[in-house]
């Protein structure tokens, strides 16, 4: 292994410059990438914190007509409007209510059985929901009623909670900051693999030598240690640049936790480019016969 | 200018590829065009975005940072191509030398092409910005015309920056060298 890694670091040196910009152009991408990722992350939990602090554990949420918006700055649930000052009552009278407080200008609701609820809610004329990104009562209702636990629905795998998490990091992911930062790591991406090509291609002649000798295999290992050298030490440093640059920027919002997410989700394109870059070219050449390789360079 | 008509005859020999190497900071020339055209979309987002007690204005700067770094990458895969380009004209590289031709003037020849990439790269970012935006709301034209020559400058400039490091090493080469390289 150590000489694989000495014959990969030698490779390098044959073409420092061409190294040194794929080894940067990772190194940006991922830090772009990653800082977008922290920021949709650290979105997100703020966000559900105060989701958490508004549901106060109910089961049902009620809230106005025109639904409730999430003001960033106090962070914190905020009704545009309210609901009609009888409804306390009146779903406190339903069967099945154990408990109903108010809230911000919001009704809490526990029940025993939260869907034998919502449908009564739905025979008072309320629009009775479980999905987050619903965020109006139909006309003429009185007021916008969220399932919150749908414990009982069997093919139910996303709570309301994640649900509300999931519109709020698409918010991140579809602003043009998050759809800039998953291009640069497409670009980035793109310029590893037309530089792993480019250094398959340049040393047909030399594999074709290799495989006259009979290794073949070794220099599929050789290739593909030197790829994965390349990637990870781009990774790493973009990785690290990136959380950094979160850091420096918003530091208020940096939490170890969030980064570490956010490096977790960018780790994952690792393995694809190494597959994509180095593992199917490499082998694709490989299947040639050594009097090919050796024919067609040049 | 001797340089440039060799850089353009050469491009002559391979035009498709020319727009296929310019893609990546096309790519990267089209977004920023965008988010510099589009102010004012970017500002309400980045509002939008502000958790509790962060500066829109930081966000807003964030977002034109990144496409700055996307015109690097983009400008890097231009510097991995040309690293390509000049080892394959190895051999010319020794024929103009042995000719008689100036350093200097090898060296432009390599920095012409991949600016002229980077152009290339730049004036289709902003076509493919147009029309992107014809999806949202026009903007002025004035603030239009002027991310657009921010956008091809940039991308000029940091293409010609990443390739003139490939040339330096054309223009290094000694000629007995350049001519009897093989890769």
């Amino acid at each position: 292994m150590p000489k694989l890694v000495k014959l990969a670091l030698s490779n390098w040196r044959r073409q420092r410059v061409r190294t040194a910009f794929t080894l940067t152009a990772l190194t940006l991408s991922a830090a772009a990438v990653v800082f977008v990722y922290a920021l949709s992350i650290a979105f997100q939990a703020t966000g559900s914190k105060a989701l958490e602090n508004a549901l106060a554990g109910s089961d049902l949420w009620i809230v106005p007509p025109g639904g409730v918006t999430f003001d960033r700055a106090d962070q914190k649930i905020l009704p545009n409007g309210s609901v009609p000052g009888d409804l306390a009552e009146r779903v406190r009278s339903l069967p099945g209510v154990t408990e109903v407080s108010s809230g911000r200008g919001w009704l809490n609701v526990k029940a025993d059985d939260p869907r034998a609820v919502a449908e009564e809610l739905r025979g008072v004329g309320l629009t009775v929901t479980g999905d987050p990104s619903r965020t109006r009562a139909d006309a003429g209702a009185p007021a916008l009623a969220y399932l919150v636990s749908r414990s009982s629905g069997r093919f139910a795998a996303y709570s309301f909670t994640t649900g509300f998490e999931a519109v709020q990091v698409n918010k991140v992911t579809a602003s043009v900051l998050g759809v800039v930062g998953r291009v640069t790591l497409a670009l980035g991406f793109l310029s590893v693999v037309a530089s792993l090509l480019i250094s398959i291609e340049e040393r047909r002649h030399e594999f074709g030598i290799l495989a006259a000798v009979g290794i073949t295999d070794d220099v599929l290992y050789l290739f593909l240690v030197e790829s994965a050298m390349i990637i990870c030490t781009g990774l790493v440093l973009g990785l690290v640049a990136g959380a950094g640059l979160f850091a420096l920027l918003l530091p208020s919002l940096f939490e170890i936790g969030t980064v570490l997410k956010a490096v977790g989700l960018v780790s994952v394109y690792f393995p694809i480019m190494l597959i994509f870059g180095a593992l199917i070219p490499a082998h694709r050449l490989l299947q040639r016969t050594p009097l090919e390789l050796l024919r067609g360079a040049h | 200018m001797r340089s440039l008509r060799y850089t353009l005859r050469t491009l002559r020999r391979s035009g498709r590829s020319a727009v296929l190497r310019s893609f990546s900071v096309g790519v990267a020339a089209a977004l920023t065009f965008f988010v510099l055209a589009q102010t004012s979309t970017v500002r309400a987002q980045a509002e939008q975005l502000s958790v509790g007690g962060i500066d829109a204005s930081v966000l807003e700067r964030a977002t034109v940072c990144l496409t700055v770094i996307a015109i690097v990458v983009g400008a890097l895969q231009i510097g991995v191509t040309m690293t390509r380009v000049v080892l394959r004209r190895m051999g010319e590289i020794g024929i103009l030398k042995a000719a008689g031709i100036r350093n200097r003037e090898i060296f432009l020849v390599f920095a012409f092409e991949a600016l002229i990439y980077g152009a290339l790269g730049g004036v289709l970012g902003c076509l493919l910005g147009a029309v992107m935006m014809l999806f949202g709301p026009a903007p002025e034209l004035g603030e239009a015309m002027r991310a657009a020559a921010i956008t091809i400058g940039l991308a000029v400039v940091v293409s010609a920056a990443a390739g003139a490091i490939p040339a330096l090493r054309a223009m290094r080469a000694s000629a007995v060298e350049a001519i009897s390289y093989a890769w």
